[in-house]
């Protein structure tokens, strides 16, 4: 008789903030991930992220200045990991396309059997991915939060996921929450737009590499 | 033990497999089985747990049967190990998720090595004749059941004699080539007395369950 213990893949995300002006770099970037897969741009966008949360002053390759970094570390749903392998096994072809963000001042805690973000205070924001790849045993997905102002709550969004549409009937693949530790912007002084744009990245992680 | 194959064992997806021997006359109704099977979709599909259900039933020894058109037939000799992922399955399995091009899992393969399995390897290597094709419903099934993958390949009579010690879930037919997505080893003790297969006697079969999401259980 053999215990085994819950293991399901890892996952954590990052939101990040970044000035108005640095949109249109940012935007390159991104459009350049896209066309040539670009992987270890991602990987080292991931890492200037743990760098920032040290406390270190933090340039992108492109010289874009990282203002300031969130993270959190959350899980992956059961409905998520059901996609994953109707994917892998060709039953499904669609893939994640979205991530969805909320505003939410209810505090509590994601769990694996969630579908659906709660909206409370704002939302759901959908946001095309900017980016969806995989490298070894990892999947990152990333978006951009625009600096219009859809909705003055999404001055700090409070949780995310993942998702394989623009609407929460879709399938959630994780659900990570920042209700402790968001970020928030605020608007410029035209009142039309914010001042900071917010990328949210996500990564996915089956197997830690030794 | 390789440091990454440690990884894999303590935090990778939860790879079982179950090789059984059924009776003489079987082989038409396993495939009359799977063909209904067929019918019921590749998501939780209730043949196939029923499926794994006989299975784990047989290995706890108590009579594992499964019953199509009124007729009844039997395991006859079952063989269970728990082995591993690959780091190169679970790389595709990621490309996949991504990338809908890539070939998919299809293929179940045997072999009659006991190498130890790890998380790096990529062949059987003693695999011998053909690689069963899952997606026909004659030759096995590849279905998702809640957060697992379930394939299961049904080995014909006329397979080539072997002692079936290790076995694997391929995405290309040819033996020896092809992204190995796990390695499975009956080394006998508590991981399993290898079957045995004699060409002209009887089916086998070769399912394994990877599950992405094992919660705390005992089996």
């Amino acid at each position: 008789m053999v215990i085994v213990q819950d293991q399901r893949p890892r996952d954590w995300a990052y939101m990040a903030a970044f000035k108005e002006k640095d949109l249109p770099s940012l935007k390159e970037m991104m459009k350049h991930i896209r066309e040539t897969h670009d992987v270890d741009m991602i990987e080292n966008f991931n890492q200037k992220c743990e760098q920032k949360l040290l406390g270190q002053s933090v340039t992108l390759d492109n010289g874009v200045e990282i203002e300031s970094v969130t993270k959190t570390d959350d899980l992956v749903t059961n409905g998520g990991l059901q996609h994953c392998i109707n994917l892998i096994l060709g039953t499904s072809g669609t893939l994640f396309s979205h991530i969805i963000g909320s505003n939410s001042t209810a505090f509590f805690f994601p769990t694996v059997t969630d579908t659906a973000l709660n909206t409370g205070s704002g939302g759901p924001y959908a946001f095309p991915l900017e980016w969806r790849e995989s490298k070894g045993m990892k999947l990152f997905f990333a978006t951009l939060v625009p600096q219009d102002t859809a909705g003055v709550s999404m001055a700090r969004i409070n949780e995310m996921a993942v998702y394989s549409g623009p609407a929460m009937t879709n399938v959630m693949l994780n659900h990570e929450t920042f209700f402790s530790n968001p970020l928030t912007r605020s608007i410029t002084q035209d009142l039309v737009v914010f001042a900071n744009v917010f990328i949210l990245s996500c990564i996915v992680e089956f197997c830690p590499v030794a | 033990m390789d440091r990454q194959t440690e990884l894999m064992l303590k935090y990778g997806p939860k790879d079982t497999c179950w090789a059984a021997n059924w009776g003489e006359k079987d082989e038409p109704l396993l495939k009359k089985y799977f063909e209904k099977s067929t019918t019921l979709g590749r998501e939780d599909n209730p043949m196939v747990i029923m499926f794994f259900d006989q299975l784990e039933r047989a290995w706890n020894d108590h009579i594992g049967f499964l019953q199509i058109d009124g007729q009844t037939f039997e395991i006859i000799d079952i063989a269970k190990t728990k082995d591993i992922p690959t780091v190169q399955g679970l790389q595709h399995c990621c490309k996949r998720t991504t990338d809908l091009f890539a070939a998919t899992w299809r293929y179940h393969g045997v072999g009659n090595s006991n190498i130890e399995a790890r998380s790096y390897q990529q062949q059987l290597y003693g695999e011998i004749s053909t690689r069963m094709d899952m997606t026909i419903a004659g030759a096995g099934s590849i279905t998702r059941v809640n957060q697992s993958i379930r394939a299961i390949g049904i080995f014909p009579v006329g397979y080539a004699t072997i002692t079936v010690r290790e076995s694997a879930v391929f995405n290309i037919s040819s033996g020896n080539t092809g992204i190995m997505l796990n390695r499975q080893v009956f080394s006998g003790g508590s991981a399993g007395v290898p079957i045995v297969h004699t060409q002209g006697v009887a089916p086998f079969t070769v399912a394994t369950d990877i599950n992405f999401a094992p919660v705390t259980t005992w089996l």
